[in-house]
């Protein structure tokens, strides 16, 4: 039995000793491995004669128990010192130091498109696209201003070179007192407003239709700080049976309520464009100083938003739309405006600028 | 447009009271008040005084010294430096304490050594008018109600200097040519208002009128000549008028006297001066006082809208209005003007006298002590007066008028208006008969709708009496109809140029009136239904231009922000030749704008990378690496006809990066693009030779992006000479998507693939191989050799062993669904794949 007495002193003093778990692993391979120390004697039990063999069978397991409980708690001692040292050797990481994730940028017309056609995808209007060059027709005789019609002064208006002439590389332009060519329906043009799609989008869905069409605008004027040749309009038409004024004016303010994102007051003054009758201009309380008048609605108490109205008959009519059955309201938004009342922007050229730091919103 | 009150009071009845609210009626009702001004409010204790004596000052050549009688008992000492004070003339005096506008106090002072306790005012300092002297009230101007006004009354108890003025932006006037006189204004006021609007005053004319054009019938003058016009005249009358200055005509000095040109103090009496008080209503709206037949004629056109002309009678033969002059002409402005043929001139035994509709001529014109004129009113097409207008590059208060299409009723009325007026004045006139020609009539008008339908506009219940009331109240005449509850409204003639025709236009007068302010918002009621007549067809000749689905456009944009960090930004669709030029690239020849503004900014773009380079430029020093996008529209011409095309244009840019390194990430961003929009990967096809290229593109690495053979865009590092340019030390590579590149991922198809529960294995191959061999020369190696259980293959390294020679570590994943693999597998298959890319050139590591 001195043996078992003999590698219970030896054990006792190597776990002692063992001070990593390398050290301790190795202790345990010594005695409980498949070759070691405890484990030899109960390989060799089976030599021993039959009436020892109860005995040293039950103290063989009580000297294996024994260890491996030692070696189990001194295992946990171990752990806990060694997670201690780990945590006491990490360093303080610097989370004040100004590193930045590389960011992207949309455009700030892009930001309030988005949010506009979310807006209206909650109307059940559905978001529309329409080309940048359009035809005379569509610009304007569709819409009911006829040539020679003042309004078409009121929109200078970039002429394309005509593709059925053969000016394809013109060096034929207009003399400076021309301030338009010849017209005809086929005549290609920038499209000055977003209106120009109302009739495509009338024959293509008919009626009832609701709809919304963002684009891009162009005015053949020189730019400044108000002025751009270059800018974001969107249009949104509704037609209906029975759609009235006074359903016009309870949607702009619902839904110019949800864009300003807070009750928004409209009132409605007579406005004259020839493709609505009647017509109106839309303005809503200053939402600066709320209607006591201040500088930025010019003392009156009321911002000047969009140009909107009853879709004009002769429009519909050139639209293949039933004016007998069916009625609608049109409204545009000026997409470039909303985003310069939206994010302060004191100068339109900056949309076009192309400059990064100028485009990124922050607060 | 600036509208005087007092002037509108003429014609219905305004209480001071209402005011305020009137103007914020009319806004809502009528057109928008852009502002309003309350003249002469502040001014007080300015008093009529009599000079009764004036001495000159002995040490001063200017000043005056006077005695004035304010109507106490001592007169004031006053010294004066006007040049028309003088000994019994009655003028405007501020009292001690008296405010002028600016808010200039008066108190005793001493001028030049001498006591003045008071001021002699003259229209400046008053605010009523321009002279260099003190005002001259005149015996007409100090009888009021009949009676003659004592020295001391106050001067706003004779003159109306206090009055309210507001102005509307004639933009929003453009479509009612009935507006654009003060009637008109009047006439919507007493709307509003509910008020009776009273008739304007006329004299009884008796006309002699030439129906019939071609007998050209119409005389001027009574002596019998005739008048002839020509296309674009629609109405033509005209008035002779005699002895305005009548016997005192020879006592007028004719330009001599200094002061001709200060109407407010002619010191010659002979000569009949215009009313203060219709020069006080003519400054207030912003009309310069001229001499008394010039000045009526603009009152007439002020009030009435009808543009007129005064020539003097002994410059007028024969008139005719004619389009066929050529030459030089000397206007009343001073200027000499070159008419072009088809410019309605008015024209007198073939002496051109006037730009028809537009300005008269220096010659002809009126001036003081004008005798006799010949009055023309007339309507001229509102297209020609434009064009000549435009074109001469003078755009007058007449020619404003005229383009707004003016009712021809006008021309008779507007005469007798004048003839009216000017016999309050000078009553003993000789007046001829009226001469008429009238070529262009408009139609009368009557529209018919019923309750019904203005219920249905409108979505509210404006009584029957309500709509009766307010179109009678501007003019309209209304039939009701009991039975079938309908109206028929019968157009004034005003109104019916062009502004009203249907029944919606009435129904917009009915709604402005009875304000929109009154409407209850209703909301509207949509059907559900799934609208669209035609079907979306992309052959349709509607659908010829393709609609993008604004999601998709967000998806992309989003993903190149949030994923690639890349900047959007907004250009021009033309090319800045200027900012293009600076970095070395020529305008690419294309669809140009006729008219635009510079010729450096005419042709529209072909590709959107064309605009982002010089964005890049601009934004070289922003940081040490960046990118910029943008989807917008480029154009080109196809079988003679504008294509226009959505596309997707990004620069890179790197200082950092490796050239290698920044062409493997847009790479990457064109792939991620693809696959998450269409499901598709692209394929890029390198074109060396192409002859097309532009001068930003490289000349070896220039890629046509594919799908299905289709091709959908263009990959290439920016040519070295451009980008130098831009920065020498930066990398940077450009691509371009057309947008028929991301169609729609084809629906249902989309699965999520079952992971294989057996263990995958993979084989790791460096692959030998020449420069020039592109890795899409080689992966058919692997893709045509058909081995089930290849899944993938992964680029590991690439490394450059020399000038020539590549080395390619690609590492094979191999795995099968339903079993685990074997090595022996693996190794079979990829002996395989050595041996055809043996076949391509390649080597391997030993």
């Amino acid at each position: 039995m001195n043996n078992l007495i003999d590698i219970k002193n030896e054990f006792d003093l190597k776990i002692q000793v063992a001070a990593t778990s390398e050290e301790l692993d190795s202790v345990r391979i010594e005695f409980l491995g498949k070759k070691g120390k405890v484990q030899e004697l109960l390989n060799g039990l089976g030599a021993v004669p039959k009436e020892e063999r109860k005995d040293r069978g039950q103290a063989l397991n009580e000297l294996k128990n024994a260890i491996q409980t030692e070696i189990e708690q001194k295992g946990v001692r171990i752990k806990v010192a060694e997670l201690q040292e780990k945590v006491a050797k990490t360093p303080v990481y610097d989370a004040s130091l100004p590193y930045e994730a590389k960011c992207g940028s949309l455009h700030p017309i892009t930001l309030i498109t988005n949010e506009l056609e979310d807006i209206f995808a909650s109307f059940g209007f559905s978001v529309e696209d329409y080309s940048e060059v359009v035809s005379d027709f569509e610009c304007f005789t569709s819409l009911n201003i006829p040539e020679h019609h003042p309004a078409r002064d009121m929109q200078d208006t970039f002429y394309l070179e005509d593709s059925d002439s053969g000016q394809c590389d013109g060096e034929i332009k207009l003399s400076s007192t021309d301030r338009r060519p010849p017209i005809t329906d086929h005549q290609k043009l920038l499209k000055t407003h977003t209106s120009a799609a109302q009739n495509s989008l009338m024959k293509k869905y008919g009626a009832p239709l609701r709809a919304i069409f963002p684009g891009r605008c162009f005015r053949n004027e020189a730019t400044d700080a108000t002025h751009e040749n270059t800018f974001f309009q969107m249009e949104g038409m509704m037609i209906d049976e029975g759609v009235s004024i006074s359903n016009l004016i309870y949607f702009m303010k619902t839904m110019l309520s949800k864009v300003f994102e807070r009750d928004v007051e409209v009132r409605l003054r007579p406005g004259y464009f020839p493709f609505v009758e009647p017509g109106f201009e839309l303005d809503i309380k200053c939402l600066i100083c709320g209607g006591e008048k201040c500088a930025s609605c010019k003392h009156s108490g009321w911002l000047e938003l969009c140009p909107c109205g009853m879709i004009h008959p002769n429009v519909l009519k050139q639209g293949g739309i039933d004016t007998e059955k069916f009625s609608g309201f049109a409204f545009g938004l000026g997409l470039t405006r909303l985003a310069m009342m939206k994010y302060g922007v004191k100068d339109i050229r900056v949309f076009n600028g192309g400059r990064i730091e100028e485009l990124k919103i922050g607060k | 447009m600036k509208i005087s009150i007092n002037w509108l009071k003429d014609f219905v009845d305004i209480k001071d009271n209402e005011i305020e609210k009137l103007l914020e009626n009319f806004t809502l009702r009528v057109a928008e008040v852009d502002s309003v001004f309350y003249l002469g409010k502040n001014i007080n204790s300015i008093v009529v005084g009599e000079i009764i004596e004036c001495e000159k000052a002995p040490n001063s050549k200017k000043l005056s010294l006077c005695k004035v009688c304010v109507g106490g008992k001592t007169p004031l000492d006053i010294v004066c430096g006007a040049p028309n004070a003088r000994k019994g003339l009655k003028t405007a005096i501020a009292l001690e304490g008296a405010v002028l506008p600016g808010d200039l106090v008066i108190k005793p002072t001493t001028v030049a050594g001498y006591p003045s306790n008071g001021m002699c005012c003259g229209p400046d300092e008053l605010g009523i008018g321009h002279s260099d002297g003190i005002l001259e009230l005149t015996e007409q101007d100090l009888t009021v109600n009949g009676k003659k006004v004592k020295n001391g009354t106050d001067i706003k108890q004779v003159l109306p200097i206090e009055d309210v003025v507001f102005e509307i932006d004639n933009k929003s006037l453009t479509n009612r040519p009935d507006m654009w006189g003060i009637y008109g204004v009047a006439r919507e006021v007493a709307a509003i208002l509910d008020k009776p609007l009273k008739e304007l005053q006329k004299e009884k004319l008796p006309v002699v009128r030439a129906t019939d054009r071609s007998a050209m019938g119409t005389y001027v003058g009574g002596e019998g000549r005739p008048i002839e016009i020509c296309e674009g005249v629609h109405r033509y009358s005209c008035i002779t008028i005699e002895n305005i200055t009548g016997s005192r005509k020879q006592e007028t000095g004719n330009g001599e006297n200094e002061f001709i040109n200060h109407q407010l103090l002619i010191t010659n009496h002979q000569s009949p001066t215009t009313p203060l008080y219709i020069q006080i209503r003519m400054h207030y709206v912003g009309q310069r006082s001229i001499n008394l037949l010039a000045d009526l004629t603009n009152y007439v056109m002020l009030e009435m809208g009808q543009p007129m002309h005064a020539f003097d009678k002994k410059h007028i033969g024969v008139l005719s209005v004619q389009n066929n002059f050529e030459g030089e002409f000397e206007t009343l402005d001073n200027t000499k003007r070159n008419i072009d043929k088809g410019m309605m001139m008015i024209m007198s035994e073939g002496t051109p006298v006037a730009v028809a509709g537009v300005i008269g001529g220096l010659e002809s014109a009126t001036e003081v002590g004008t005798n006799a004129i010949v009055l023309e009113s007339a309507t001229f097409c509102p297209v020609s007066v434009r064009k000549t207008s435009n074109k001469l590059g003078v755009r007058t208060d007449s020619s404003a008028r005229f383009e707004k299409t003016l009712d021809p009723e006008l021309t008779m009325q507007a005469i007798a208006r004048f003839v009216h007026l000017l016999k309050n004045i000078v009553p003993d006139i000789n007046v001829s008969d009226l001469h008429d020609t009238w070529a262009k009539k408009y139609p009368e008008i009557k529209v018919i709708l019923t309750k019904d339908y203005i219920n249905r506009i409108t979505g509210i219940d404006i009584k029957k009496d309500k709509i009766i009331s307010i179109l009678t109240s501007l003019g309209f005449i209304v039939k009701y109809n009991e039975t079938k509850k309908s109206f028929e409204v019968k157009v004034p003639s005003w109104r019916r140029t062009k502004d009203i025709s249907i029944k919606e236009d009435i129904i917009e007068e009915i709604s402005r009136i009875y304000g929109y302010d009154n409407f209850k918002p209703i909301p509207p009621l949509f059907s559900i239904q799934n609208y669209g007549k035609n079907k979306f067809d992309i052959n349709s000749e509607l659908n010829k231009y393709v609609p993008q689905s604004s999601r998709l456009v967000r998806r992309i944009k989003n993903i190149l922000v949030d994923k690639f960090s890349l900047n959007e930004i907004h250009s021009y669709i033309w090319q800045d030749a200027k900012k293009l030029k600076k970095l070395g690239i020529e305008v690419e020849k294309n669809i140009r704008i006729q008219n635009a503004q510079n010729s450096e900014n005419d042709t529209l773009r072909k590709t959107i990378v064309s605009s982002l380079l010089p964005v890049v430029y601009e934004n070289r020093f922003y940081d040490d690496e960046f990118g910029v996008f943008e989807i917008g529209r480029i154009f080109d011409r196809e079988d003679r006809q504008i294509k226009e095309e959505m596309s997707l244009g990004c620069v890179l840019l790197s200082k950092t990066k490796k050239e290698k390194e920044l062409f493997n990430e847009a790479v990457r961003i064109i792939k991620y693009i693809l696959k998450d929009t269409k499901g598709i990967s692209p394929h890029f096809i390198l074109d060396t030779e192409a002859t097309f290229k532009k001068e930003y593109e490289h000349p070896k690495n220039f890629y046509i992006i594919c799908t299905e053979e289709e091709p959908v865009g263009i990959l290439n590092l920016v040519h070295p000479n451009i980008k130098d340019e831009i920065d020498k030390n930066a990398s940077i590579v450009c691509f371009e998507l057309y947008f028929n590149a991301f169609g729609v991922k084809e629906k249902g198809k989309e699965k999520i693939s079952e992971v294989s529960k057996y263990p995958s294995m993979s084989y790791d191959l460096t692959l030998i191989m020449n420069k020039n061999i592109l890795f899409c020369d080689i992966e058919n190696a692997w893709a045509n050799a058909d081995i089930e259980a290849l899944k993938k293959v992964e680029v590991i390294d690439l490394f450059e062993k020399d000038e020539k020679i590549n080395a390619l570590t690609l590492r094979f994943h191999f795995s099968l669904q339903e079993r685990s693999l074997t090595q022996e597998e693996v190794n079979s298959a990829m002996e395989e794949v050595r041996e055809r890319l043996e076949e391509r050139g390649v080597r391997f590591n030993a």
